[in-house]
Order: C-alpha cells, then structure tokens, then sequence
C-alpha cells in the first residue's frame, strides 16, 4: 500500500468534498433563509449567513393563531410511530409463521403475497379509497395507517430471518410446555430484534414522508401530515415561503435525532429493502 | 438441544397428530391478521380497479358498464402519450447520471478511511427528508430570484424562469430526482465493492493492469447484477413519480411536466373521471409488470466469486 498523495488521490479528495457542498448547500441556504425576515427573504445576495437571525417564522409557524403546523406534526408523528408498530406486530406474526410452521398452502399463500408486491400502491388509489371510505376512515389518521400495514415486504425480511432461527429453540421451549403465543413473544421476538429494527426504521421513514395517500385521505388542515400541510402552502397563490422553510426544517428534527443515535442501522434500515430483495 | 431432533418420533402416534392438527390451526391463526388487511386493502382494490377501468361513474353515486371505452378514451389521446414521454424523458435523464454519480462515488468510497463516516451522513441527507421538503428546496433555489439565478446573473447569464418554461421545469425536476436520489445507491454499491474477494485485483496488479483496466475488465463485469438490480429499481421509482411534479409544478406549464401517476391522480381525485382514471392504472400497471419480467429474465445468470 502507498501513502504518497498522488494527483488520483487529489482529484478523489476533490470529486468527494464538492459533491458534499453540493448535497449540503440547499440545505444550509434554506437554514439560512428561514432565518431571515419574511420581507427580505428573496432579497440578493442570498445569505450563506445571516447577521441578525431571528425566530420570527419559527414563531409564527408554531404559535400563529391560524397556523395549523402543531397538528400536522403531532399527525405525522402518531401516524407514523402506530403504522410502525402495527406493521411490526402484523408482518412478525405471519413472518413466523410462513417461516417456522406447517400448514397446507403456506407456500402459495406466502407466493400471493409477494406477488402483490409487483403492483405498485398507485394502480389501486381509487379503490383503496373507497375500501378505506366503507370503513369511515376518510380525513382521519386511522385511514391513512391501516391500509399501509399491509407491508409485503417486512413479511418477507422477517421470513428471511426467523427462517434462520433454528427450530430446536423452538421444540425446546414446547416441550417445556410453552404455548403458542409464549413461544412467539419469548423466543421469536427477543432473537429477530435486529430485522425488526431494520424494518421499524424502514417504515417509520416510508410513513412520515410519504405524501400520495395522506394526501387523498386528508381533507381538512387538521388531519394533514407534514408532507401535505407543506406541499398545501407551497400550492398557496401567495406562497408563504417563511412558513414553508421553517416548517421543513422543523419536519428534520425527529428523523434527525432517530439518525444521530443510531446511524449504522440507519443506513442499514433504508437500504436493506435492496440488498435482499 | 442436540438430542431434540429425535423427540417428535419417540412420541406416540396419537399424540403427534394431535400436535399436527394444533401446529396447523396456529399457523393460520398467525397469518390470518396480517392475510385479512393485505385481502381488503390490497387484493380487493386490484379486482375493483381492473372493473373499474370498464366503468364510467364518479368517487361517488352510480357507476355504469362502458366496455372499453374508456382505454379507447386514453389511446386515442395524444396528450397521455405525452405524459409517458415525461415519465420516459426523466427516467433517461435522471437515471444514467444518477446510476454513474453513484458508482463513481461508491468506488472513492469502497476502502473506508478517517472521513468516511462524514461522507456516509453528508450522502444519507437527501434520504432522510421528504421528496417534499427536497422539492421545496430545490423550488427555492430555482425561484426567479433565487441563488442559482442570483449566480447565473453574476457570471452574466441571462437568468431564466425556470419552474415555468416547459423544458427548464423538466430539468428541474431532473436534478431534484437526481439529487434526493442518487445517493441511495452508493450503500448498495459500496455493499457489492465490498463483497468483489481482493484476490482479483492482486491477479489483476501481477499482470500489471491499469486502474482503468481493472474498472472495465474486474469490476464492472462482477457488479453487473447490483448495477442491474439498482437500474431496475430505479426506473421502477421514476416510473411512479408523483410527489416531486406535485410540489414543484402541479404538472405545469401547459402539462409540460405531468407525470403518469400524476395524470391518474388528477383524473381519479381531481377531475372525478375515476374510469379513465382505472383504465390508465391498468395500462401503467402492464408497463411496471413488463419491467419487472425484463428484470427477472436478465437476473437469471447469478454470479459466483
């Protein structure tokens, strides 16, 4: 191995740092622009810092009589954390099951289930629509998280673990007189909490910022989500750019601090879906 | 636990089937939550869609049978051809630049150094956030008086409109799709670099290679199924764009920008035409379906170290 710096090493150096810039400078500049008052936001130059920052769009964000930004948040939030859990608690008991019990047509009923991973979630709006109407779920949160617990894809991740599981766990802890749902909640589990942390961040992530069915499930300002409160402002015909900077950048601030404290399966989390699929 | 696999057999023959019979009925029992919901909000919709595109009606009220005319609606007008030549046009501008960026980027990345975890948080960023909040973004500095004009006029350019001229908002949202995207394929890259044995490259330094050798006659050819498999994928998530047309241009100018999915979100929500609506899902649908056999045919030859 050489350690010399070699003009490769300059030119790799300088081709990774300017795509950094270029990643990080929307957002600094949006930071940035958020800080500034409403009335000189578009003034030039932009402002790669602001002399006088002030919390002003913050604050009316936050605490503005007409503005609806707490609710969506708080939407977002409990949509997005129930739809993890729920997901977690549907997708692990099949998963178990498809991978460690016998039952006639389990192979073609886990093959159906993949298959409607083929069809994208935008072939079925209308229809998904009108099931979620039947059930009086429309402009409601619970409307925009049931339908999405049907996640084909954490079934098939866990499956993939808990198929690794060996099945003398399993037998051991039969004999020993376990139920069924002991055996599931004791063994299987606490053993396949990595997968499940992988899919809970995975969904998580796919929930809060996911815009298509929140948006035609939400009707009014108090059940948007963030993704549709910010894109409805955007739509505005005066558009509230301060509203909108200070919003997004306060839509960071969850996702922000789930990354810091845990990157590796963060990472892990996101990208997963591609490696195995 | 060695001794458990014999244990099922020592037991009587009573018992076992007893066993069976509860083994069987638990595992229904753990599958059928998860089974009913996918059955409801999964299954069903894709029958209703599927009648759906053979009927004229509103979300709401009756719905009466028109045969096909509804998918003779859709083909006999020239402007949803338009919409896939959108779809068509982002996917082959976004997606070689984003593919080979990516590449590029997981090859400097592949040997982690000191910086590497920085680099690895600076590229997680666009993944992070929303195509919303990505969009808002980049709306901003494309704005008439935003900083990529601000700069352009600095170096004397003329500085132009650009979220409303038909072409530049294409661009736009070819560089948005390009930017939050990209990066995502770098882990899967650096995930497959990292699987290449190191035994090929010290084959390939004996006999002297060039790095640029090494690239085209070890590398590329062993990446050939992750470059496939983030290709597919790719166009698959171009294909359903949606959220990124919704916020930057709400496929303006003059239907310049529509999308697809776009175009099936507008006629089934906005415009209340929900057959047409059904009748373009089902042909998307036989364009996704084609891709993905594409992929599964070229993903036969697996490649072994």
């Amino acid at each position: 191995m050489k350690k010399a710096i070699t003009p490769g090493k300059i030119v790799k150096a300088l081709i990774l740092f300017v795509t950094s810039l270029i990643i990080v400078i929307p957002f600094w500049l949006f930071l940035m622009a958020s800080l500034r008052e409403k009335t000189v936001l578009f003034e030039t130059p932009p402002k790669l810092w602001v002399e006088n920052p002030t919390l002003e769009n913050y604050k009316e964000l936050l605490l503005g009589s007409t503005s609806a930004f707490p609710a969506w948040f708080w939407n977002s939030l409990f949509a997005a954390s129930v739809t993890t859990v729920l997901t977690l608690i549907f997708a692990s008991l099949a998963a178990y099951a498809f991978a460690k019990k016998q039952f006639p047509g389990r192979d073609a009923l886990f093959m159906l289930c993949m298959a409607t991973m083929m069809v994208p979630r935008t072939i079925t709006l209308l229809p998904a629509f009108m099931v979620t109407r039947s059930f009086h779920m429309v402009d409601s949160l619970w409307g925009m998280i049931v339908p999405c617990i049907t996640n084909v894809f954490g079934v098939f991740l866990l499956k993939q673990f808990m198929a690794t599981i060996p099945s003398s766990l399993i037998e051991a802890a039969r004999i020993d007189g376990a139920s069924e749902m002991w055996v599931f909640v004791k063994v299987i589990v606490p053993i396949s909490r990595s997968a499940m942390g992988v899919l809970a961040i995975n969904t998580f992530m796919n929930q809060w910022n996911y815009l298509l069915w929140p948006l035609i499930i939400a009707n009014s300002e108090k059940t948007k989500t963030l993704p549709v409160g910010i894109a409805g402002l955007k739509c505005q015909t005066l558009i509230p750019w301060n509203l909108i900077m200070a919003a997004t950048m306060l839509s960071f601030i969850p996702v922000l601090i789930v990354f810091i404290f845990a990157r590796k399966s963060f990472i892990e989390g996101m990208t997963t879906g591609a490696i195995k699929g | 636990m060695k001794n458990t696999n014999t244990e099922p057999a020592l037991r009587p023959k009573r018992r076992r089937t007893g066993v069976q019979k509860r083994e069987i009925a638990s595992g229904y029992l753990f599958i059928l939550p998860f089974m009913l919901l996918l059955a409801v909000f999964a299954i069903l919709p894709i029958f209703m869609t599927f009648l759906q595109s053979f009927e004229q009606g509103g979300t709401v009220g009756p719905r009466t049978f028109v045969g096909l005319k509804n998918y003779m609606t859709i083909l006999a007008d020239r402007k949803y051809l338009d919409y896939l030549f959108n779809n068509f046009l982002y996917i082959v501008m976004a997606l070689p630049v984003g593919q080979v960026i990516a590449f590029g980027l997981a090859l400097y990345l592949r040997r982690s150094t000191l910086l590497s975890p920085l680099f690895e948080t600076i590229y997680f960023m666009p993944l992070l956030i929303s195509m919303v909040a990505a969009s808002v973004m980049m709306s901003y500095l494309f704005s008439v008086n935003g900083p990529i004009n601000y700069l352009l006029e600095l170096m004397d350019f003329a500085a132009p409109n650009w979220l409303n001229e038909p072409w530049s908002a294409r661009v736009v949202i070819v560089i948005l799709e390009i930017w939050k995207g990209c990066t995502f394929y770098i882990y899967i890259y650096v995930a497959a670099l990292r699987g290449i044995p190191n035994d090929y490259y010290e084959v390939g330094l004996i006999e002297g290679a060039s790095s640029w050798q090494m690239l085209c006659r070890v590398t590329l050819p062993l990446m050939r199924n992750s470059i496939l498999l983030c290709v597919v994928m790719s166009t698959i998530w171009q294909f359903q764009l949606f959220d990124s047309v919704y916020t930057t241009t709400y496929g303006g100018p003059l239907n310049s920008t529509k999308s697809i999915v776009y175009a099936i979100y507008e006629l089934t929500f906005k415009n209340n035409l929900t057959g047409l609506g059904a009748a373009l899902s089902m042909l998307f649908l036989v364009i996704i379906l084609l891709i993905t056999a594409l992929q599964l045919k070229l993903n036969k030859g697996d490649i072994e170290y």
